[in-house]
């Protein structure tokens, strides 16, 4: 081994954990009863609101069980880790996009870049895991 | 709605739609993995966690034959103890005889200067040397 440094990297990712719990936390907390932003009330229809507010939920909530609880089922957990980051992305688009087009010359650039940066994070994620399922196809079974 | 937000609403159905379709094909395929202990390691922890192994192996190995020479030195350190001892006890005999053999020439070199007294005593005759000479050739 000689003088070789092996660093082991903790096994979960925190910026992911905690959006993933921020997801569950606002997306509970919306369709409890809190006023949405305004944006999104403003371009979306109630039913659409909710099903936004819903996504956020299920995405965070599914996506924490997938990291934190289901590792045993590594592929299954894996693939709910993906479906979650998907499912989270479409939400963030949507708030995005709200934000954009409410706000126009006065939207903010660091909430929307924000907005944009953990949608992309998602997306990126979600393709990861997806290039891992596909090279390790039948190791994992 | 302007056509990005119908654009954005359609990317967001989209994505909505695959990650939900994602999630229900993992809650299908729900099935115990293999490599569980193993997924999450790559290849060169995999093979540190081998070199590992092959030193603990080859420190095993190391700590056994030193436990072999440690068991060969306490014998032959218990052999020499043992012959020490032998030889102390033969040094203690040696000793002792010759404590008395001395004993003996002294005696004897006290009887023969008593004997040499006797001779040259001015009142020796043979008849007091006779009588002064016990039966068994000693002066008394």
């Amino acid at each position: 081994m000689g003088d070789r440094v092996v660093i082991v990297a903790g096994r979960h990712r925190p910026h992911e954990l905690v959006f993933l719990g921020l997801s569950v936390l606002l997306g509970a907390t919306y369709l409890l009863g809190a006023p949405p932003p305004a944006s999104v009330v403003a371009l979306m229809p109630h039913w659409v609101v909710d099903l936004w507010s819903a996504g956020l939920v299920f995405s965070g909530l599914v996506g924490l069980l997938a990291v934190l609880v289901f590792g045993r089922w590594l592929e299954s957990s894996l693939l709910a880790e993906a479906g979650a980051m998907l499912v989270g992305a479409g939400a963030l688009v949507l708030l995005a996009t709200a934000s954009i087009s409410v706000g126009g010359r006065h939207t903010s650039i660091f909430g929307v870049g924000f907005i944009v940066a953990w949608a992309l994070a998602n997306l990126v994620r979600a393709a990861q895991i997806r290039r891992e399922l596909v090279q390790h196809d039948g190791e994992l079974k | 709605m302007n056509w990005l937000t119908i654009l954005s609403s359609l990317v967001a159905a989209a994505l909505g739609t695959g990650g939900t379709a994602a999630v229900i094909q993992a809650i299908a395929r729900r099935r115990p993995t293999k490599v569980e202990a193993v997924d999450r390691l790559n290849e060169t922890t995999l093979e540190w966690a081998e070199q590992l192994k092959a030193d603990a192996r080859d420190a095993r190995a190391d700590a056994r034959e030193a436990r072999q020479e440690a068991a060969e030195s306490r014998r032959a350190a218990l052999d020499a103890q043992r012959e020490a001892t032998e030889s102390r006890r033969a040094a203690l005999e040696a000793q002792r005889e010759a404590t008395e053999s001395s004993r003996r020439v002294a005696e004897l070199a006290e009887e023969v200067r008593a004997l040499h007294a006797a001779i040259y005593d001015p009142n020796a005759s043979i008849e007091r040397l006779r009588t002064a000479i016990s039966a068994n050739g000693r002066l008394h």
